[in-house]
């Protein structure tokens, strides 16, 4: 190997040692993400908010009266207003408080059931205080965090997530550099009589093969991670004079209104934007300067579509209530930076065409986990024989990756049904401290007892966990089983009990094999064996 | 059979965090000389997003390059026209 690409292979070697553990467990999570929506279904059964089309009689200015009872007035010009797909409505009343340069909310979130109109939910403080999820929504929330922050406070969770991104990104460019990927060696056999070049066929062809898939992640996820923490200040510094509210404004655009007292009504506009988007749902409606001179709604519409939901975002006269024009996500007129953002997000959400990009997405997401498995599995077997404790500690990631990880993740599910079963207020923090303790004890297994048996007991208990949590998952609902199976309903519902069962059954017969074929006997021959 | 582990970290860490440094000086000075396109934000927003894509190519390059000189001659070339830009962009600012 000569100079460059011998130093390339190290930082190669040494950027995947460090970043495998966070970057698996951003890319696992992040399969699981993809279907948060359903995952939510599947959480909330039998006690679903429908999409306010289907409510008989909702009117949004009588939730709009609710919500902003007794509300400070500083707090009712900018209001952001969510429907989210299952839960009830969202209301955050809040000003922009700006401090050396970064602004931050702080206002009242409130909750409204948009059936009956009761106020469900009132909490004043800053916007990650305020949206704690309620405990039904807890368990598609603790991937969402668990991919976004790694489960670390906000900020400084979007900065670890922003480098372990860059770090993917390193391991991309230099992989590519060092393996070189030609159409000779994609389609070239897999040599299957020894595990070690097994082993490293299985690292370089599913690297190969998915690389446009996760050097676009990579790119995007620190793009996303990092654009609010790190880049938007530094940008503002140069651009804004170090204000990023300006920054912020000049990006988002403000659409011209009428000059005028009045407020407009609420109610009227969303039925227009139903109209206008040929049935779309609100996913987001956000209210500018409400009651102010410059008053303007923004309608941000979801129609779906078979062949991926289409978004639309309509803004209105916060005066007249006047439809003005259909908005780019950036800016007021079509821009090239408003088409970047917005591929920047249908690439890295898998959104571009509709279900069938989500599927592809989460299974790539799944064999990028088993590059950075069997990368580690490589490195392991190059390193036989070796004394070194890093060794130990490798053979801890990789137990706590390929047995752990399939094992914490239906463990923190089925905390969360007890927490929810018992009336837990907050089954987030329980759902964490189960996730890590699990990957740490299977880990630490890792390092002390054969690596075939510790991950074949795990897959074992992830398999017996898998096939429970549909049986048991109704609990959270704290109706009873049988009850909430009665109204089971959903297809979402069915499809993620479903995707359970194959997943168990799925872990359980690659146990059964792999303990009965001895597979780490083989591997015995081969530098894997203890 | 063991092979060595050695590597030269500090040369790594200090190749990425001055390719980090290097790629927010170019993204911040681009915000001055990129056209603002017609919905006056291209400027703000294309350095933004290139920003990951720049920082890799400052990475890989400075760091797998056979030529080092040349390859931070270059790339210190790029970020001082930068810093000149942006410092000719506080100048102004406060003339303004």
């Amino acid at each position: 190997m000569n100079g460059p690409r011998k130093r390339m292979y190290l930082l190669h070697r040494w950027t995947g040692l460090l970043l495998a553990m966070l970057g698996t467990l951003v890319f696992f999570s992040g399969a699981v993400v993809t279907f948060h929506e359903e995952i939510e279904a599947w959480a909330t059964r039998g006690d679903r908010v429908p999409p306010l089309a289907e409510i008989e009689g909702f009117d949004l200015d009588a939730a709009w009266a609710v919500a902003s009872h007794g509300v400070d007035a500083r707090y009712l010009h900018e209001v952001d207003v969510a429907k989210p797909l299952n839960g009830p409505l969202a209301f955050f009343m809040h000003e922009h408080v700006t401090e050396g340069g970064a602004v931050s909310e702080v206002g009242v979130y409130r909750l409204v059931d948009p059936r009956s109109g009761e106020l469900l939910v009132s909490r004043t403080g800053s916007r990650d205080a305020v949206m704690e999820p309620l405990p039904k929504a807890a368990l598609a929330q603790f991937f969402v965090d668990l991919h976004f922050f790694l489960l670390m406070p906000r900020t400084l969770g979007l900065i670890v997530t922003g480098v372990v991104g860059f770090g993917l990104t390193v391991l991309i460019g230099t992989g590519v550099f060092i393996h070189r990927p030609t159409w000779a060696k994609l389609t070239r056999k897999p040599r299957v009589r020894r595990l070690r070049s097994l082993l490293g066929d299985l690292h370089t062809h599913v690297g190969s093969w998915t690389l446009p898939y996760t050097i676009v992640l990579a790119l995007t996820g620190t793009f996303f991670s990092l654009a609010t923490t790190v880049l938007i200040p530094v940008v503002a510094m140069v651009a804004f004079g170090g204000d990023q509210a300006a920054l912020i404004r000049t990006i988002v655009g403000q659409t011209e209104v009428s000059e005028s007292s009045a407020v407009a009504r609420l109610d009227p506009m969303l039925r227009d934007a139903g109209a206008r988007t040929e049935g779309g749902h609100p996913r987001f409606i956000a209210l500018a300067h409400w009651g102010q001179e410059d008053a303007s709604a923004v309608f941000f519409m979801r129609t779906p579509s078979s062949l991926g939901d289409v978004d639309r975002n309509l803004v209105y006269d916060g005066h007249s209530g006047e439809f003005l024009q259909t908005k780019p996500l950036l800016g007021t007129k079509p821009s090239l930076g408003g088409f970047l953002f917005k591929l920047m997000g249908d690439l890295h959400f898998g959104t571009l065409a509709g279900t069938l990009t989500k599927v592809l997405w989460a299974m790539f997401g799944l064999a990028t986990c088993l590059i950075a498995c069997s990368g580690l599995l490589v490195f392991c077997a190059r390193n036989e024989g070796a004394t070194h404790p890093g060794i130990r500690v490798v053979r801890a990631m990789i137990v706590a990756l390929v047995g752990g990880l399939p094992l914490a993740t239906p463990c923190a599910a089925l905390t969360w049904v007890t927490s929810c079963a018992v009336g837990a207020p907050d089954p987030m923090l329980s759902m964490t401290w189960v996730f890590l303790l699990t990957l740490v004890l299977i880990g630490m297994s890792g390092a002390l007892i054969d690596l075939h048996v510790a991950i074949v007991a795990s897959w074992a208990g992830a398999a017996a966990a898998f096939l429970v949590l549909p049986l048991v998952g109704p609990h959270a609902t704290g109706r009873g089983v049988v009850a909430a199976w009665a109204d089971v309903g959903t297809r979402s519902t069915i499809a993620v009990d479903l995707a359970c069962f194959t997943i168990g059954l799925g872990l359980g017969c690659a146990a059964w094999i792999w303990h009965r074929r001895r597979a780490i006997q083989v591997a015995a021959a081969v530098p894997m064996a203890q | 059979m063991t092979r060595s582990p050695f590597f030269d970290a500090a040369g790594a860490l200090g190749t990425l965090l001055a390719s980090l440094g290097f790629a927010l000086v170019v993204i911040a000075g681009a915000s001055k000389w990129l056209p603002p396109g017609d919905a006056g934000i291209d400027h703000i927003v294309v350095p933004i997003i290139a920003f990951p894509a720049v920082w890799i190519t400052f990475a890989l390059t400075l760091y797998g390059t056979e030529r080092p000189r040349r390859a931070w001659a270059v790339a210190g070339g790029i970020v001082l026209l930068h810093l000149l830009l942006i410092a000719l962009g506080f100048v102004g600012g406060a003339e303004g």
